[in-house]
Parts: structure tokens; C-alpha cells; sequence
């Protein structure tokens, strides 16, 4: 396969999930690719399998509750290689034969899932939902931090210097009090304020695709305009791809 | 601490404080209500014989101005007796509070990971079994077994393994037999299915961060509010198994005093359990506060 | 019919039937055991007349510390002592059959078989045990209808009325009973009211109280935010009548048969612990008004007898009371999956 100039192809996917009354092909053969610098959006119905093809290019969908076949390539690496037996479809009468992921199979998928680290960036659909209600924003966003240098020291310097840059990714998203704010909990701040935050969490690990799941239908249309502007900042300080799903 | 939150926590607290007062003094009430229908002489002479609250008050005042429970049939004082032997029974519990929720974290852990495992399926019907066995027959079957009767741990010629056998086995029998290790595990492991398949965690994995961290925390965060009933039935077992073994703390003192029908003894003993009982009860309810966030505790409380 | 139908309706008696006789194994063990200890009390308790050669009801101390039929020696020297402490559980295992009972000196006195042996007061355990299952039917009855009935007033009350005195009063009274350990409890009653049946399983209920009244105010509290109890109350019903008809009666079923079983499971074990520390219960039976013993006293008398080898006056009990826990504990875990019940 020619894998010039593309970071991701993606090729016949198929995404299945299990029903009583048979199995339900929520993804049926897909394939598309995405280059270096191109923003891709996905338009569709709602319950037409967007999440679901990205969920598994993101590899966590294989076995429960989804099960996929196909070929997803990262810089020219096989995602699914070995997951390639698991599925065997024969077309005569659209019988499909599939034996079922168990446990073992997830550790080869977090093997595969290390070619994917910090290089690849999801936001979902619900801000409230994808932040630690536990954890204040300054320690997320810490963690992503630690993620891009695994030389993070705990020594007093290195904490200033990432917490100013915390501070600078908050300014950056156009927050008004950075330093209180990064000390709140995510229950205390609005959903457009945390779908920024969100934003700005996958910026800081650099990845090379930003994913971006349904960003802006929970939100009235003035904080989308915003988020669609700082997305479009983003694109165009940074190198990176952008997938975009509505 | 900022201000307005520390004069919340106080507030809260002093609620708090209040209401464990109450609870202590209704059960002491009821306990001296119970000791004054029963007919015994000695009791109506250290407990008094006119109208009850009157009696009630001057009794309570008594006991906490001067630290004056009575004395046993043996002829010492309550207090005494008891303070030194209350020291035991809180390490036994304590201790094996501890080792009861680390065992039922790493069983829960291992369940939901490998939970379509056959193997694991028979483990849970080997806690069902262990949790069916009755505290006493297992401290029973536990002190024929070991060498237990045969440590003298006054003596001048015991081993440090005595030693380690004396302290540790009671405590491992109190741990687990309790009967609740298969509640907690279950809820531990129902937990982390939970947690395991919210959103935040997905983001985690798809960004590649340390998943356990907060997965741990939401338990830790949770166990917290299971402490204080486990604490409560682990006195109790702490009881029968200070018996069996040959401990002296309150619980044996408490079997003495039922068994020879010693009133001021086992008044004593209710009101240093339920002391306890409450300053455990008044700490994790700091350390809740102290530790969790404001949307932990309005979604719990 | 109305018991039949408003009780049990079909949806209730198939899921129990399903938890026992399905998948699972052990709640078909667990109902097996329940069953035959029943069988076997009534059984036991209405054969009085000595019809059976197996059943000995006289306390005779001739016939103390006699071991099970199966297991004597076939050393005549050593059977024909008068105490019979002769022969030993563990040292001395024969093959002895059925056949030759009559010639074993140990086990027959007088032409009786003792089936599991005997006790140091001369009780045939296999009798006793089997009559000293009826405590825990009459006592498990008693302190399930307590504590179903306390649990329920308790639960409903501070559910119901959420933001009030009531139910501010009733979560008071379950915080009393829920932060004291409940043997402390049993102590108190038992120096109240002496060693008798009817208190202790009364305590017991109450003591067991708290399980059934946490479930209700959760699921009372979820059920609350529901608009059928505005509706209902617009249709003329009044509190009491929407708590028992739609709110207990329809939706918290599960939680009574469920908590009920082990409620049962609690009560065998509180008692069969206070019997052990010597504070058992002696409980004339109904049926033939023979003085019974629980099953913790019996093993309190044997703790002395292990090291001279005979083991039988512990192990019986022992099995008795393990395998009617176990099997209570897995009719209850099935139960539990079967109707959602955390």
C-alpha cells in the first residue's frame, strides 16, 4: 500500500455489535485517508456509526461492546494486525462467522494501542463527562504534561515551569482568570469553558490527529463559535490533521 | 484552607458532633433504663432510686467529672480495668480493618479484569463459602490447628515468631472471616466495571495516562463511606475472637461481666464501644471533608 | 386466591423456582440440605414412641461419648468397658457393616445404634441435631417477621417523608441500632431477660432491622422522583395507602424475599454464637415437648473431648451448622441475581 504523505488510512473497515437478532453493522466498509495538514469532517444521522469508526480507530472498541474487522494504518502500522483472525465474514448470504475477543486479546491491544500514545487526540461530545470530577484541571492537565516529557522531574522548578505552562494553554483557550480557574474542579466551571479545557489538554500532548466527536451539540451557538475559532487558531499555529465529526 | 471552607467544615462539624452526642446519650439512657428494671440491689444503690432523668443527669455527671463507673464484682474499679485492656481490642480491629479492605481491593481488582475466567468464577465461589463460615468456628478450628495454646507470650524464652504468631493470626482470622469480604468485593468490583467504562476514562486511555491512579482514587473515595459500619460489626467480631484466643481486652471483660451478671462492668464497656465508636465515626467524617470536593459530597450525602 | 394471587403472584414463584432449579448447582444443593433438615425434624419429632432403633430420646449417662456405628473397633477386649470410651473415632477405623452392628459392643447398648454418636450427657446427636433444627425454624420465623415489619416502618418512614420530623426521627432510631455492635446488643438482652427464646430472637430482629430499611430508602428515594405518586395522589389516596399498595407492595417485593433469606442466615449465626460463649438456648420442642439444646452448645461441650479423639461431638454440629449456612448463603447470592437486588 503507498503510504506517502498519509498518516492514517483506513481501509474496509467494519464495525459490528452484537443484537439478539443478529449482529448489527454499525460501520460497513469504510475507507478514507488522512493526510498531514487536511482537516476531514464526517457528516451524518445521528446513529449512522460516526462514533463508533472512531472509536475504533482510536482502538478501544475491539470486543466489547464492538467488534472490528478491517485494516487501520498509522504511519504505514497495522492497528488491528492481530485481530485479523478473530473475524471471518462470508457474503453468500450475509452470514457473518466471529469468534469472540476474551481477555487476552486486550493486551495485544494495548500493544498496539503504544503506537498510538500521545499521538492521537479525542474530545467527545459531553465536556462534563470526560474530565475527572476528583481532579482539579491543573493536575490534568499536568498528567498530559508529564505524558510529553516522561523526564518530568518532581522538583520544584520543573512544577513551575509546568503549571506556567498550564497557564498559558488556559490564555491561549481565552479563559479569563487562569490561575483561579486552574485550581477548580470541572463541576464548578461552564461546558464551554470545559470543552476548551478539553481542547487544550489534547494540545498539549502534540499529537499528529486531533479527533473531535460531536464537539459542539451539547453547546449554544455562541460558545461554538468560539471553539470552532479556536480550533481553527489551532490549526493553523500547529501541524496537525483534524478529524471532525457533526 | 480558605476561609468560607473552613468555617463550613466547622459548621458541619459541630452538626455532626451534636447529633453523635445525642446518639450516645439516648443509648446510655437506654442502657440505664434497662439496668434499673432488672432487680439487683447494688445497681439501684451506684445507679439511684428516685425519678430517672434526675438520676439519669446526676449519673452522666458523675461518670465524666470523676471518671467513676463503679466498681466490679471483683471489687476494682471500672474505669481502670477497662482503659488498660482497651488498647487491644482497637488494635485488633484497626488492624485488621486495614487488612480486610487491602485483601478485598486486590480480589475486586483481579475480578474485574479477568472476571470470563472460569478460575475466577470458582474464587468467588470460594469467598460465598468463606464468608458462610461462622467467625467462631473459624478461630475455633484455627486455634486447634496453630500452636496457638501452646504461646506463653509472658515468658522469658518466647521467639519473635511466637510473638509474630500471637499478634498476627487472630488478626487475619478477624480479617477475613468476618463475613463481609464478599460484599466488599462485590462492590468493589461492580465499582470498577463502573468507573472503568465512564467517559473520562476512554479520553485517558486514547491520550495514553495512568488509568489506575483514578480509578483508585473513586474507590478509595468510596470505601471511605463504608468504614464506619465496618468498623462497628469488626468490634464485634473483635469480641468473640478476644474470647477464643485468650485476649484480654473489653470484649472478654464484657463475656466475664454478662456471664457473672456484673451490671457496672458491662455499663462501662457499652460506653467505651460507643465512644469509640464515635470518635471513629467523627474523624472519617472530617477526613471526608477535608479530602473530597464539594461534588463527591453532594452526590453522596 | 387472594393469598396465592396477591402475594405470590406467577412472575414472583417462577423467578424463585428458576434460582433454584436453573443454572446454578448450589441453590439446588442449598434447597436439598434446607429441605431434608426439614424432613428429617419433622420426621424426628413425631416418631416419639421409639419406633425407630436409630432415634433415642432418653438422656441415659451410661450411654455418654459413644462414638458413630461406622466407626468401632472390632478389639473385643477394648469394647467391653462399662463407660465405652473404649474405642476411639480416629485411632481405631474398621469395616464394620450394617451386619455387624449386633455384635459391636460400643455403639449398641441395649439394641440402640447411634447413628453420629453420642454426646458427654449421653444425647444421640443424630436425634438432637434434627430436633434442634426446629429453634431455627421457630426463632428464624420470629426474628424474620420482626425485623421485616421494623425494617419496613423504619425505611418507608424515613424515605417517604423526606424533609420532615418523621423521617428525621426514624433515621435517629436506625442510627442507634446501626452504630452499636450487634453482640453488645445481644449481651444486654441477654442480662435483661436471661437465656429464653422469644427475647433473643426478638433482639435479633431488631438487630437485623437496618439491612432491610437501607434498601428500602434507596430504592423508596429513586422511586419518589417518579409523577406516579403525584397521580395518585390526585386520584383521592392518601399517604399511607400510596406507600403500602404502590410503592411496597409492587415495587420492593424483591427486597423482602431476598434480605428475608438473609436475615435467616443472621440469625442462625448470632445464635449459634451466643450458644458457643455458653449462653445457648433451651427451647421445649412443640411438637413432643422434649427439652432441645442449640447446635452451639453442643459444640461448646465437645471443645473439651477433640484431644482425647473424639472428634464426632464437634464435627457433627459443625457440618450441621456450615452446610445450612452455605445453603442459605447461596439461595440468597442466586436470589439476588435473579431479582437485581444489590
Amino acid at each position: 500500500m503507498n503510504f506517502s504523505n498519509s498518516i492514517l488510512t483506513v481501509n474496509d473497515l467494519m464495525v459490528m455489535f452484537e443484537s439478539p437478532n443478529g449482529f448489527i453493522r454499525a460501520v460497513d466498509k469504510v475507507s478514507f485517508t488522512v493526510k498531514a495538514k487536511t482537516r476531514l469532517s464526517i457528516i451524518g444521522e445521528s446513529g449512522s456509526g460516526k462514533t463508533a469508526m472512531l472509536l475504533a480507530i482510536c482502538n478501544i472498541l475491539n470486543g466489547e461492546p464492538g467488534i472490528v474487522s478491517g485494516q487501520i494504518y498509522y504511519e504505514s502500522k497495522n492497528l488491528l494486525e492481530n485481530l485479523k483472525k478473530d473475524v471471518i465474514i462470508s457474503q453468500n448470504n450475509g452470514k457473518t462467522i466471529i469468534r469472540k475477543n476474551d481477555y487476552r486479546y486486550s493486551k495485544m491491544l494495548k500493544k498496539n494501542r503504544a503506537i498510538l500514545k500521545s499521538k492521537i487526540a479525542m474530545v467527545f461530545q459531553d465536556p462534563r463527562k470526560s474530565l475527572d470530577p476528583l481532579f482539579t484541571i491543573e493536575e490534568q492537565m499536568l498528567e498530559a504534561y508529564k505524558l510529553k516529557n516522561p523526564n518530568y522531574e518532581n522538583s520544584r522548578k520543573s512544577i513551575y515551569e509546568a503549571k506556567q505552562i498550564c497557564i498559558e494553554w488556559l490564555n491561549n483557550i481565552r479563559i479569563d482568570n487562569p490561575k483561579k480557574v486552574s485550581t477548580q474542579y470541572p463541576n464548578e466551571l461552564s461546558g464551554g469553558m470545559l470543552q476548551r479545557v478539553m481542547i487544550a489538554i489534547s494540545m498539549i500532548i502534540e499529537p499528529s490527529i486531533l479527533i473531535s466527536d460531536e464537539p459542539t451539540t451539547a453547546l449554544d451557538i455562541k460558545t461554538t463559535n468560539t471553539i470552532m475559532e479556536l480550533v481553527q487558531r489551532i490549526y493553523e499555529e500547529n501541524n496537525l490533521s483534524i478529524i471532525f465529526n457533526s | 484552607m480558605k476561609k468560607v471552607l473552613r468555617k463550613n467544615i466547622l459548621m458541619k462539624f459541630t452538626w455532626k458532633l451534636s447529633y453523635s452526642l445525642m446518639l450516645f446519650i439516648t443509648i446510655t439512657f437506654l442502657a440505664f433504663i434497662s439496668f434499673r428494671l432488672s432487680v439487683n440491689n447494688k445497681m439501684i444503690i451506684h445507679l439511684g432510686n428516685g425519678f430517672i432523668f434526675s438520676d439519669f443527669l446526676s449519673w452522666i455527671i458523675k461518670v465524666f467529672s470523676s471518671m467513676d463507673l463503679g466498681t466490679t464484682l471483683s471489687g476494682k474499679p471500672v474505669f481502670g480495668s477497662l482503659l488498660k485492656s482497651f488498647g487491644k481490642t482497637l488494635m485488633l480491629t484497626v488492624s485488621s480493618l486495614i487488612i480486610s479492605f487491602s485483601i478485598s481491593l486486590i480480589l475486586g481488582w483481579y475480578w474485574s479484569n479477568y472476571g470470563k475466567n472460569f478460575a475466577v468464577q470458582t474464587f468467588s465461589r470460594i469467598i460465598n463459602l468463606i464468608s458462610s463460615i461462622p467467625l467462631f468456628l473459624a478461630a475455633f478450628i484455627i486455634v486447634l490447628l496453630s500452636p496457638y495454646m501452646v504461646i506463653d507470650i509472658t515468658s522469658d524464652t518466647v521467639s519473635t515468631v511466637d510473638i509474630l504468631i500471637y499478634y498476627l493470626v487472630p488478626i487475619f482470622t478477624l480479617s477475613i472471616f468476618d463475613g463481609f469480604i464478599t460484599e466488599m468485593t462485590n462492590f468493589i468490583k461492580i465499582r470498577f466495571d463502573e468507573i472503568s467504562s465512564e467517559q473520562f476514562i476512554t479520553a485517558l486511555e486514547i491520550r495514553g495516562g495512568n488509568i489506575k491512579k483514578h480509578i483508585m482514587k473513586h474507590i478509595i473515595y468510596d470505601l471511605l463511606t463504608i468504614v464506619n459500619s465496618k468498623f462497628v460489626t469488626l468490634i464485634g467480631g473483635a469480641i468473640i475472637i478476644e474470647i477464643i484466643f485468650g485476649w484480654k481486652g473489653i470484649g472478654l471483660q464484657g463475656y466475664n461481666a454478662v456471664y457473672y451478671r456484673d451490671y457496672s462492668l458491662f455499663m462501662g464497656v457499652i460506653i467505651f464501644t460507643t465512644i469509640a465508636i464515635m470518635i471513629f465515626n467523627l474523624t472519617t467524617y472530617i477526613v471526608n471533608h477535608l479530602i473530597k470536593n464539594k461534588y463527591f459530597i453532594d452526590n453522596t450525602n | 386466591m387472594f393469598i396465592r394471587k396477591f402475594i405470590f403472584p406467577k412472575s414472583l414463584i417462577r423467578k424463585i423456582v428458576k434460582s433454584i432449579f436453573g443454572d446454578n448447582v448450589y441453590s439446588f444443593f442449598g434447597l436439598v440440605v434446607m429441605l431434608t433438615l426439614f424432613i428429617g425434624y419433622l420426621f424426628v419429632s413425631f416418631n416419639y414412641q421409639g419406633n425407630y432403633s436409630f432415634l433415642t430420646y432418653k438422656l441415659d449417662s451410661s450411654e455418654k461419648l459413644a462414638p458413630p456405628f461406622l466407626f468401632n473397633s472390632q478389639n473385643e477386649s477394648k469394647s467391653k468397658s462399662l463407660d465405652g470410651s473404649g474405642s476411639n473415632f480416629l485411632f481405631d477405623n474398621s469395616n464394620s457393616s450394617v451386619e455387624n452392628l449386633s455384635t459391636n459392643g460400643d455403639s449398641n447398648f441395649n439394641n440402640k445404634l447411634f447413628l453420629l454418636g453420642t454426646n458427654s450427657e449421653g444425647r444421640d446427636l443424630f436425634t438432637y441435631l434434627f430436633l434442634g433444627f426446629g429453634i431455627y425454624i421457630i426463632g428464624g420465623f420470629i426474628a424474620l417477621l420482626v425485623s421485616l415489619i421494623f425494617g419496613t416502618i423504619l425505611g418507608s418512614m424515613s424515605a417517604y417523608f423526606e424533609p420532615g420530623l418523621i423521617s428525621n426521627i426514624a433515621k435517629f432510631i436506625e442510627d442507634i441500632i446501626n452504630s452499636f455492635p450487634k453482640i453488645i446488643i445481644l449481651f444486654l438482652a441477654l442480662i435483661l431477660f436471661g437465656v429464653s427464646l422469644y427475647p433473643i430472637m426478638i433482639t435479633i430482629g431488631i438487630i437485623n432491622s437496618t439491612n432491610i430499611s437501607k434498601a428500602l430508602y434507596q430504592k423508596i428515594k429513586y422511586l419518589k422522583n417518579n409523577e406516579f405518586i403525584d397521580s395518585a395522589r390526585q386520584l383521592g389516596l392518601n399517604d399511607l395507602n400510596i406507600l403500602i399498595r404502590h410503592i411496597l407492595y409492587y415495587n420492593c417485593r424483591d427486597i423482602f424475599i431476598v434480605y428475608g433469606v438473609f436475615v435467616i442466615a443472621d440469625v442462625i449465626l448470632l445464635e449459634s454464637t451466643l450458644a458457643y460463649l455458653n449462653f445457648g438456648i433451651d427451647w421445649n420442642n412443640i411438637i413432643n415437648g422434649i427439652n432441645v439444646k442449640s447446635w452451639g452448645t453442643y459444640l461448646a461441650e465437645g471443645k473439651e473431648y477433640i484431644l482425647s479423639g473424639k472428634t464426632w461431638i464437634t464435627i457433627f454440629p459443625a457440618i450441621f451448622l456450615l452446610l445450612l449456612l452455605m445453603s442459605l448463603n447461596f439461595i440468597g447470592e442466586e436470589l439476588k441475581k435473579r431479582f437485581h437486588v444489590k
